[in-house]
């Protein structure tokens, strides 16, 4: 991913809302007042907006200690922080500045501003306030409302004169209460929104972004007049946002010639367009190791091929332009594209820094569109990750642009797939088994594997097979396609499930599936309160052929069981031959999102699952 | 309780304090342009070694299964030698500066993505400076990289590349991407330090590993030390020796090669490698030979010493208490709640037994230090008890300290960790850990700390079974001459495994919605099983109001402070941190029955401790809970299969590489679980397939045992599982996983309910 302002900060208000993880009501924000103030800068940033942020602390209860963050970077400043405490200035306040590191980025200019609040005693006040400055409206592309402590009362007033044209576009405000007010003075036009009685948002986890769940105004910076300059164009229109990423595309500089040779080296030999592509995305993801940058306009300019394809790492920019060069040099349509994760609530009908937070590499082929995002590690050629499914593309097209949408994949896409071919041997299960797995849950397991050191591997594999479980016992293991990400990734091997088998008197009680995939997936409602977001769409059979052994017969059968759900399925059956058994149990998740409305429905599919998991299988002599 | 009071005697450790506050020091010089002169001149240098192990270039076939192979790897040393004066040139070297070198090169063969992966990114500390009164010291770490391609071509990664990712005056933190790294590479790099500091600063101990999980077919290290430098040095388990050598100016030089040192293949689950695996460990000290010399038990300079005597370093140690004692007096101001016990207890000293009067003191001395709060910065922190983690050595020296003053003789008892080195083979006054020994009682003498829940006679496991641990009576608080310390040696015993035990008592029955298991658990912990679970669900409060009555203190703490003027606000905040911390209650019991069972629990009621396990007189901690859990009931046709082994909780499971096992077993402490399930029949339901849960596996090392009866209305099973001892020789393994197995294999059982007729 690469940084575009507003996805960034997004991340980082998420992750200042830990501090709320035991969110309580012990320390409130009682008022807080934010201005947004746009205003003629100087010749190097003509347009600035000046930002005042004031926060009232209370302390409810009891005594406590608080942390407080701020983030800035290169683009916007943080030009002052005070504190006081009950109206006097704190002792030795002495905030700490420094950079800030997130997961998955090696660097990025981003810096955090934090300090200890404290409260000593119950009635305690505290009042926090910063001055920031934004550098490049661009720069400056949402305002979030809530707070990681319950908030009382917050005024955000954004301050817009006249010759700035500016658009404030509301999100997820149903459910708080907000009020919204525009009065005019002079000849500024002043927006001021209350938010009143607002709970802390608390992370949980596999939640969709916070611009998809947190009030917040999305800020379209289209076209400023300063007072003493001419008319500097923004993002009025989608073409302007496309222009300004284009300017920054023809300045990467990629040297056509070096990497030329690499291309042909990889496709040397290769008929048909489809093979060479295949090769060169292999050849990617294998060779390019995934290091982002995030540092002034690195954030958003690509690095040269040639560099890329040299240092053998690069963000997404980065592999997208170099496997966009790899095409053109084979004589193939390769091109960039930018697109925002399904993390991002926004589409390009909002021309917006904060609109897409990725860059991919898109393969035109005649009438057809490939999507070759190099930063999958380990997906197939032509398979689409969930994360970008479904979403708007801005794909460069000359002076132009084209707009698209990825296609939505099917789960099957992810088919995970078991099957066993057993024998009774005693209370012991005996036989083999063969298992593959395709699209992300490919990636998933290849992930995984290729992550563990190569002579501790198997052992790797076995432990996630047996999954603790010492009675399944596997030999002979066969691997198939590990390196090879374009094909299944299959393994097989020779069962002994020990003690599988209950045997009371005449009777065997059998269970017949030890996965039991999502059994475990139902949700505490009083606790979960956003969405779920799944990895991906999955799709998960599993089957076993059973020979029943001579002189037995089947004592009971469990009843077939199916829920046919708009997001899901889930089935499982037995069915009984002269000579075997044969059960399967399906379930295919149609939808990646879990709405929370849809979760106690969830929760009874679930039971159900579960149920029918529970009913085992009994034979007789 | 206890403050520190300092004394200012014009005595020789006073003087020195002096002295070091007049050292001046100067900062080293960091701007870009020197840094990268001096990180070129240390790459020319570095990268010239004449060692030809660093080029080469061929690995062994056999070893290609492993994921890295390291070809060669040195660390070069030089503490104030003459021949490394060219470092010294790089920074000011200031008046009575110490320029410190330290280089580790590494050269190593990738083979997979794992290994790509480690090296592709480095992250260090390149610039790093303390000051204070008694120290200005300034670290600076310079980087060399080579990727080495197969095809034998040489690539320099540009250390300009690297980004700052702590930009401070102080501190500078750096990171660099290591480009074109593939599988198939040799990566040759160093890392260097080059530390200038005062010289009455320690030098870091050197622990260096001569094993490493892939193979290393040369290993190396150098030191050179200036004659100002004492050294010494020991090698453990078979480790090699350092040849040693006078090098230019008298500076002492000490090499160790080794080739070929296979992969260890088997995991470190319960190793001590202080005790089994081949290292080496070396101390640079400050030579004195000066009139503190003997004060401060300073090693001469210039002077190698190899395998100190143990007594060396317990000197050290008891010269630190001396020095203490003749700086700060100990003064021990007590609470009211348990000033007006200690005056009680005083009155009637005469009449309580040693054993009585130390264990009065010690609940005192508990009471006053971690639980009779009077304010607190964050109350939340205090109700957690999550603020109180405690220095073990030093906690017990003051309670130590506290006997004394109140005529419990006590002696302090030094040993290692079991897990440490053998007490004959440490290297610093650091291996050694201390618990007090009263003296003249009949009980057991040993006092540890080991959590705010701690009861007299509390052996820590770490110290249990210690050979030749050493008992001191340091005598009087005012006795600073450690002549007159009185040593002597003693054995420490170990835990028998049913004193650390955990012993679970369940009532299973099938619930109305027969999917879901019903459980009346009721669990007792004991001995070194017993802390964790005392920090998780025993709220302050109770503690608090528990102790406090034993003091004959009729007051809560909330109605305590609630009198006082100065802490009326206080006791008004603090119950309400109390209410919301008994809410909170519920959440730790769950995540207790969630960690136990390693299942998901439906619902949880009825929970409470029973007995904190706080006082000797009923040391056990005690807590139940009534508990739902689904998933463990099948059914078939009209019969219920119970995954009843699954009521054992989650069991230990040795796989893969860790059945193979060379090394002795260093397990904590010798401990026993004993489960008591009584699984109440349905009715209309008989019971089968009960012979298959009968299980013994009985051995030296251990054992796992279930007995199933089944009375007709329940079954009753018994199942006992017992490590026996900490220690078992690696002969013992296989009797180990004998019993390690069958519980795990145990954990699967299930019972068939038949339905009658």
């Amino acid at each position: 991913m690469f940084r575009f302002g507003t996805s960034f900060f997004l991340s980082l208000l998420f992750a200042s809302c830990l501090f709320a993880q035991d969110s309580d009501d012990n320390i409130t924000i009682e008022s807080a007042l934010e201005t947004y103030r746009f205003a003629a800068g100087d010749v190097a940033h003509p347009v600035v907006v000046k930002q005042t942020l004031v926060a009232s602390y209370l302390c409810n209860k009891y005594r406590a200690v608080i942390p407080v963050a701020e983030f800035y970077n290169d683009q916007v400043q943080l030009n002052d922080v005070s504190v006081k405490v009950n109206d006097s200035r704190l002792k030795n306040f002495k905030p700490v500045h420094e950079y800030y590191s997130s997961d998955g980025i090696f660097y990025s200019d981003a810096r955090v501003c934090y300090f200890s609040l404290p409260f000593e005693k119950k009635g305690a006040r505290g009042e926090v306030s910063f001055q920031k400055t934004a550098l490049d409206p661009r720069y400056f592309t949402s305002i979030y409302f809530t707070e990681p402590f319950f908030l009382k009362k917050k005024e955000v007033q954004v301050v817009v004169p006249r010759w700035m044209k500016v658009e404030l576009k509301e999100f997820n405000f149903h459910g708080y209460s907000i009020a919204r007010q525009i009065k005019t003075e002079g000849d500024m036009d002043i927006h001021t929104y209350t938010i009143e009685n607002a709970k802390a948002l608390k992370s949980e986890k596999q939640s969709p972004g916070m611009s998809r769940l947190a009030p917040h105004l999305l800020i379209l910076t289209k076209q400023a007049t300063p007072p003493a300059g001419s008319q500097i164009t923004y993002f009025n229109t989608l073409a302007d946002q496309y222009n300004w990423y284009r300017s920054l595309v023809l300045q990467i500089g990629n040297d056509a010639a070096s990497v030329k040779n690499k291309a042909l080296e990889l496709t040397k030999g290769l008929n048909g367009d489809e093979e060479k592509v295949k090769a060169l995305y292999l050849w990617a993801q294998e060779n390019i190791r995934y290091i982002a940058y995030e540092d002034g306009i690195a954030g958003f300019k690509p690095e040269k091929a040639q560099e890329v394809l040299a240092k053998k790492y690069g963000d997404c920019k980065g592999m997208a332009n170099l496997m966009a060069e790899m095409l053109k040099a084979i004589g193939l349509d390769g091109r960039l594209a930018w697109l925002g994760t399904n993390h991002i609530a926004y589409d390009y009908s909002t021309p917006s820094l904060a609109v897409d937070n990725h860059m991919i590499c898109v393969w035109m082929n005649k009438d057809r569109t490939f999507y070759l995002d190099a930063t999958e590690k380990y997906i197939g050629f032509n398979e689409i990750a969930e994360r970008i499914q479904g979403r708007p593309i801005l794909i460069e097209d000359g002076e132009k642009y084209l707009l698209k949408n990825i296609p939505v994949a099917n789960p099957q896409q992810n088919t995970s797939l078991e099957k066993r071919y057993l024998t009774i041997d005693g209370n012991d299960l005996k036989g083999k088994v063969a298992q593959l797995w395709r699209g992300e849950s490919k990636e998933w397991l290849l992930t995984m594997l290729h992550s563990a050191q190569k002579e501790k591997l198997e052992e790797v594999l076995k432990r996630f097979l047996t999954a603790g479980n010492i009675n399944y016992q596997i030999s002979n293991l066969r691997v198939f396609n590990l390196q090879d990400y374009n094909a299944d990734f299959k393994i097989e091997y020779d069962l002994l499930f020990k003690n599988a088998i209950v045997s009371v008197g005449n009777e065997m009680f059998l269970e017949m599936d030890n996965r039991k995939d999502f059994s475990k997936m139902s949700f505490d409602t009083t606790e979960r309160k956003l969405p779920y977001q799944f990895n991906f769409k999955a799709h998960m059979v599993f089957e076993t052929e059973l020979d029943i052994p001579v002189n037995a017969k089947v004592a009971s059968l469990p009843s077939h069981f199916a829920i046919d759900h708009h997001a899901y399925s889930m089935k499982g059956e037995y069915k009984v031959s002269e000579s075997h058994i044969f059960y399967k149990r399906e379930i295919l998740l149609k939808n990646a999102l879990l709405p929370t409305e849809q979760i106690p429905e969830w929760n009874e599919s679930i039971g159900k699952l579960n149920e029918f998991y529970n009913n085992q299988l009994a034979l007789s002599h | 309780m206890f403050n520190a009071v300092m004394m200012i005697r014009y005595a020789p450790a006073f003087l020195l304090f002096c002295l070091c506050a007049t050292i001046q020091t100067a900062i080293a010089q960091t701007d870009a342009d020197k840094y990268h002169e001096a990180a070129e001149s240390l790459r020319k240098e570095i990268w010239g070694w004449d060692r030809p192990e660093f080029t080469r270039r061929a690995v062994p076939v056999e070893y290609a299964k492993y994921s890295k192979v390291v070809l060669a790897r040195r660390m070069d040393v030089s503490a104030d030698s003459k021949k490394k004066i060219a470092f010294r040139a790089l920074s000011l070297a200031a008046y009575r500066e110490l320029a410190l070198m330290e280089v580790l090169r590494e050269s190593v063969k990738l083979n997979d993505q794992s290994a790509v992966s480690e090296y592709s990114e480095i992250s260090y500390t390149q610039l790093e400076r303390k000051g204070g009164f008694l120290m200005d010291r300034t670290t600076v770490v310079y980087l060399g990289i080579k990727v080495i391609k197969p095809n034998g071509e040489v690539r320099e990664i540009n250390a300009d590349d690297i980004v700052l990712t702590k930009d401070q005056k102080k501190k500078k933190e750096a990171k660099i991407a290591v480009p074109d790294l593939q599988a198939g590479d040799i990566v040759d790099y160093f890392i260097a330090k080059q530390t200038n500091m005062s010289q009455l600063e320690a030098i870091p101990p050197y622990l260096f590993l001569f094993y490493d999980e892939v193979p290393v077919m040369h290993c190396s290290m150098h030191f050179e030390v200036g004659k100002k430098y004492a050294v010494e040095y020991r090698s453990y388990n078979g480790a090699p020796e350092f040849k040693t050598s006078k090098g230019e100016d008298n500076d002492n030089v000490l090499d160790i090669v080794k080739e070929n040192i296979p992969a260890v293949e088997e995991s470190s689950l319960w190793t001590a490698p202080f005790r089994q695996l081949p290292l080496v460990r070396l101390n640079i000290l400050l030579g004195n030979k000066g009139i503190l010399a003997s004060r401060l038990n300073a090693r001469k300079p210039g002077e190698l010493y190899k395998n100190q005597e143990s007594e060396e370093y317990l000197e050290d140690k008891l010269r630190r208490i001396a020095n203490r004692r003749s700086m700060t007096r100990l003064v021990f101001d007590m609470g009211k709640t348990s000033g007006e016990y200690l005056k009680q207890v005083r009155k009637n000293r005469n009449k309580m037994s040693t054993d009585s009067l130390a264990r009065e003191l010690f609940y005192i001395f508990r009471f006053d230090t971690f639980l009779d709060q009077t304010t607190a910065k964050d109350i939340r922190k205090l109700v957690e008890m999550s603020a109180l983690e405690l220095d073990e050595s030093l906690v017990t020296f003051f309670l130590g300290e506290f006997l004394k003053a109140e005529e419990v003789d006590n002696y302090m008892v030094y040993a290692t960790l079991n897990k440490g080195p053998r007490m004959k083979e440490i290297l610093s006054s650091d291996d050694l850990n201390s618990i007090i020994m009263v003296r003249g009682g009949v009980a057991s003498p040993f006092y540890g700390f080991g959590s705010i829940f701690t009861n007299p006679s509390y052996l820590p496991y770490y110290f249990e079974g210690a050979n030749g641990a050493l008992i001191v009576n340091t005598r009087g608080p005012r006795e600073t001459n450690i002549n007159k310390f009185e040593k002597s040696s003693v054995k420490i015993p170990v835990s028998k495994s049913h004193e650390n035990g955990r012993i679970e008592q369940m009532e299973a029955s099938l619930s109305s919605d027969p999917s879901l298991l019903e459980i009346k658990r009721k669990s007792v912990l004991r001995g070194h099983y017993k802390s964790d679970e005392q920090q998780r669900l025993i709220l302050f409060e109770d503690y608090y109001n528990a102790e406090r009555k034993y003091f004959n203190d009729p007051k809560t703490l909330i109605e305590k402070l609630s009198d006082g003027r100065k802490t009326k606000k206080f006791a008004e905040e603090l119950e309400s941190a109390f209410a919301e911390a008994r809410t909170k209650n519920k959440e730790s019991f769950l995540e207790e029955a969630r960690s136990f069972f390693s299942e998901e629990i439906k619902e949880i009621k009825n929970y409470k401790v029973d007995n904190m396990g706080v006082r000797h007189t009923n040391p056990d901690l005690v807590y139940s809970s009534e508990i739902k859990m689904d998933g463990l009931v099948k059914k078939a046709g009209s019969s219920y299969i119970i995954d009843i082994g699954k009521l054992q909780g989650g069991q230990l499971s040795i796989e893969g590489d860790q059945r193979k096992r060379k090394l002795d077993v260093y397990a904590p402490f010798p401990r026993s679980l004993e489960y008591d399930i009584r699984f109440a029949i349905p009715q209309g339901y008989a019971v089968e397939g009960l012979d298959a849960l009968n299980k013994r596996v009985e051995n030296a090392a251990g054992s796992f045992i279930c007995e199933a009866t089944n009375t007709g209305q329940s079954i009753i099973l018994k199942v006992r599982k017992s490590y026996n001892h900490a220690f078992e020789p690696v002969a013992n393994w296989e009797n180990m996983l004998a019993f390690i197995d069958a519980a795990k294999e145990w954990s699967n059982s299930r019972i068939v309910l038949k339905k009658n007729g």
